[in-house]
């Protein structure tokens, strides 16, 4: 099928709190398929993994979906600093975003795709938002708590290179964080909220309220924990989640080689937005 | 008033940018022209850029910050180089030409009469590389600037005659054991084994012993030359861009992190030799040291102490009225 010329239009979206969001709209020529809302991962992974969100919303525009782009409020270009933001604040510019585009294309149908904490996000508005038709995840983080911990152990890896020593300690900076601070992770201010929040997500233990259909695209090597997945699509049975290990560079870390081609992960994720009743196996097939 | 943008570059490449212009009903006189680091796009590390310019923008300076082809949101895209080597490019100015439609962009999109080109580490170099060549560019405020060129393993993979005659084949090719060398140390102790000539030919290649010709009557002594540093990676175009934009009379501010080897490698392998007393660059340059800031300034702390730096600099300097 020929490209179909896409209209990129950056706009400012308000929300409710009187804050813009920076988005960015892909538009294809003729009315789309459906739309798209890509929802970014933190910290640092949204830098790294920024120019592959760009090529996957061109990627799929050109084939006839209309994708939106958006930074969070207190992220990117939107209002806000990173300290005034929490998981639900996150949720909220989702489906403030998703609620946007469904009126702007008149659009029935909106897949989410988020790449790991924006695929938890985006899991967590599915149960919120129930005519979001699919989620397609992108190495979610399914358990938080390991992955904020592993920011916890920067920060005090940080401390040895400034003071020659730990002045604060796990327990400290969380006492800094209850007591009101913020503290640093990746260069990041985060408030005891948006901490409090993160880390208390498990989506192995409880089932999700949502009845939308799930692609979960894991790495191919263990980068990620099988026993999570496992467990998360146990414990949310009543759902249809296709699970297909398939991610062979992990592309929201700083990697040598940078922006590397993923257009096998654009494409199985297309295909499956084309037909999800088609799942496409289990079989952790890696796509060359 | 922040007000997304896309220009065209002379390669016919639509790049994005966020224009950010005081609302405060005066056409601003001087703008800010924020230059990527890396191949990172416009918000920069931790959204230094983008806070920086807003701060920077409430104080009456028009700020742009942009994406170079193929980063972020623009057209184009980028080689199919490793990450060493695409800084090696940038350090080289890759971005110039960019920057340079990017000044144009600004100035025919503001009242403004003057110009400051900012950047960090790679965007800093980008930035004085551009910046020297161009007329319109008036001031520099360089963070983390790296006066060292990446080191890339294809620098050292080309061949090499060893000390009994025998010839060092490239990286790539060499025996395991070399392949897996994973330290510095490592390769040095191979390039011991380079016979004499071979060593002056690979200083002469990269240009190791960097002179900067002092002009006529400015040093003291007519045309005396001045030894930079002898570092073999020492990068001789961040040099002659200094060299040229000093000379022109115009301002540099050098803001360096604290925790961060480039800082301590700018003051051994260039600000001792360079920006001694007496020199006559000293004037022209400020260079600032933030305490506790890493390479990228990150925390809200070191992005505030970058801000309490560079405003009285630009107050100073090129006030925004």
């Amino acid at each position: 099928m020929a490209s179909l010329k896409v209209q990129e239009t950056p706009l400012f979206l308000e929300t409710e709190r009187a804050a813009r969001l920076f988005c960015l709209i892909y538009e294809p020529s003729h009315p789309p398929r459906a739309a798209i809302l890509y929802c970014n991962p933190l910290f640092e992974e949204h830098i790294h993994s920024y120019r592959t969100a760009v090529n996957f919303a061109r990627h799929a525009s050109s084939l006839g979906y209309a994708v939106m782009r958006f930074d969070y409020f207190g992220e990117g270009e939107s209002d806000g600093l990173f300290e005034e933001t929490t998981v639900s604040s996150r949720v909220a510019d989702i489906l403030t975003a998703a609620s946007y585009l469904r009126q702007r294309l008149q659009a029935e149908v909106i897949y989410l795709v988020g790449l790991r904490f924006g695929a938890t996000l985006a899991l967590l508005a599915s149960e919120t938002d129930h005519r979001i038709a699919g989620v397609i995840c992108w190495a979610p983080l399914l358990k938080l708590v390991d992955y904020l911990h592993d920011l916890l152990r920067l920060n005090i890896a940080s401390q040895l290179v400034q003071w020659k020593g730990v002045k604060f300690s796990k327990d400290a900076l969380a006492e800094r964080m209850y007591r009101g601070e913020t503290i640093s992770l990746e260069g990041y201010e985060v408030g005891r909220k948006m901490y409090e929040e993160a880390t208390a997500l498990d989506l192995t233990k409880k089932a999700l309220k949502s009845a939308c259909k799930v692609l979960v695209l894991q790495p191919v090597t263990g980068a990620v924990s099988d026993t999570e997945t496992a467990e998360f699509i146990a414990v949310n049975s009543a759902m249809d989640i296709t699970l297909k290990c398939l991610i062979k560079n992990l592309f929201w870390l700083k990697l040598p080689i940078p922006d590397p081609a993923c257009e096998y992960l654009y494409e199985a994720s297309m295909q499956w937005l084309v037909n999800p009743e088609a799942h496409l196996g289990n079989t952790g097939q890696v796509h060359e | 008033m922040e007000t997304p943008v896309k220009f065209m570059n002379r390669r016919g490449h639509y790049l994005f940018g966020m224009l950010f212009k005081p609302d405060n009903g005066h056409p601003p006189e001087v703008g800010i022209l924020m230059c990527v680091s890396s191949i990172k796009h416009r918000i920069g590390p931790c959204r230094l850029y983008t806070l920086l310019a807003r701060a920077l923008c409430l104080q009456g300076y028009q700020v742009m910050c942009f994406d170079p082809a193929g980063v972020g949101d623009s057209e184009g895209s980028l080689d199919k180089k490793s990450l060493a080597e695409q800084h090696l490019d940038i350090q080289k100015g890759k971005f110039r030409e960019d920057i340079q439609d990017a000044i144009g962009f600004c100035l025919d999109h503001g009242a403004t009469e003057r110009l400051i080109l900012f950047g960090l580490c790679g965007g800093a170099v980008s930035a004085i590389i551009a910046g020297a060549s161009d007329l319109r560019v008036n001031g520099l405020i360089l963070l983390a600037v790296p006066v060292l060129l990446e080191r890339v393993a294809t620098q050292e993979a080309s061949s090499r005659q060893g000390g009994l005659g025998m010839k060092l084949r490239p990286t790539r090719e060499a025996p395991a054991i070399l392949r897996k060398a994973t330290t510095f140390l490592s390769l040095i102790k191979v390039r011991c084994r380079l016979n004499a000539r071979e060593v002056l030919g690979r200083f002469t290649r990269f240009g190791g012993r960097c002179r900067l010709a002092v002009p006529a009557g400015r040093a003291g002594e007519s045309g005396e030359a001045l030894t930079v540093s002898s570092h073999p990676r020492f990068n001789h175009l961040f040099l002659h861009a200094f060299y040229g934009f000093a000379s022109a009379g115009k301002r540099i501010l050098f803001v360096l992190p604290e925790n961060d080897l480039s800082s301590w490698i700018f003051k051994s392998e260039f600000q001792q030799s360079v920006l001694t007393e007496g020199s006559p660059y000293r004037s022209a340059v400020d260079v600032h040291m933030v305490l506790g800031a890493n390479h990228n300034f990150a925390g809200r702390s070191s992005q505030q102490k970058v801000l309490d730096v560079i405003t009285p600099w630009l107050a100073r300097h090129t006030p925004a009225k």
